[in-house]
């Protein structure tokens, strides 16, 4: 019986790594997981303002840079991390596949693995061309055109593409009926 | 303990087919069928209605001194 998934639904499913279907157990799973993560993120924001404040009377540039570190790694990381953790404690990031069909899941996982690298390598080109425009007035033009930019940005992608490839494969679990 | 295992078997069906009749992942079937999770009663019905039976034969707890 197949359902027909909302936008809201494709959304929950790509935050929290959930390949199959989202049902009530999932759901369950998932909003207490999203309420642990909610409790950790304002009460990160709320030590974390303090001790910002505390810290810019004397160094106002310090903590400025201090704040954005820490607002990239803390929630990136640490709050990520933890429903990374949470989702594949439960098991709800992994992707059963019948015995007969695990070729075939494979193939897919290449495929999003060879998608991920382009759209990696792509983005993160194409967002250093801006930034080095903005950092220190570089023209984009001498990013885009630079080779060792673009040797630069496939490498990256390849990598960042093999990383998925082998965590995509490690959630596939082959099921025999 | 709930009779969804004993059922599924008579009905010849994994769980993994039964999960896609029903529209649930197989994980949440195998859960049910240990006792580890309470479905909601729109989700038992569903149960119940692929394996051709009703709530109170999958679901309901018989005593001993009752049977």
């Amino acid at each position: 019986m197949k359902v027909k998934e909302t936008f809201g639904t494709k959304i929950l499913k790509h935050f929290y790594g959930i390949p199959g279907v989202l049902d009530e157990h999932a759901r369950q799973e998932v909003s207490q997981i999203g309420s642990n993560a909610y409790l950790m993120l304002v009460s990160y924001l709320l030590i974390s303002t303090l001790i910002i404040l505390l810290i810019s009377i004397r160094h106002l540039e310090n903590a400025f840079w201090i704040l954005v570190f820490s607002n990239l790694i803390a929630p990136i990381y640490g709050i990520n991390g933890y429903v990374l953790v949470a989702t594949n404690r439960l098991h709800l990031a992994d992707k059963e596949v019948r015995a007969q069909n695990y070729a075939d899941a494979v193939k897919k996982s290449v495929k999003r693995g060879i998608g991920m690298a382009v759209y990696f390598g792509i983005t993160m080109f194409l967002f250093t061309s801006i930034t080095n425009w903005f950092i220190d007035g570089t023209q984009p033009i001498r990013t885009l055109t630079s080779i060792h930019e673009i040797v630069k940005w496939i490498l990256a992608g390849l990598l960042f593409g093999l990383l998925m490839f082998i965590y995509d494969l490690f959630r596939i679990k082959k099921f025999r009926e | 303990m709930n009779r969804v295992r004993e059922y599924r078997k008579k009905q010849k069906l994994s769980q993994f087919s039964l999960a896609e009749k029903v529209g649930v992942a197989r994980q949440t079937i195998n859960l049910i069928e240990n006792d580890k999770y309470n479905p909601s009663l729109n989700l038992c019905i569903s149960i119940a209605k692929v394996l051709g039976t009703d709530l109170n034969t999958l679901f309901w707890e018989v005593e001993d001194n009752e049977s």
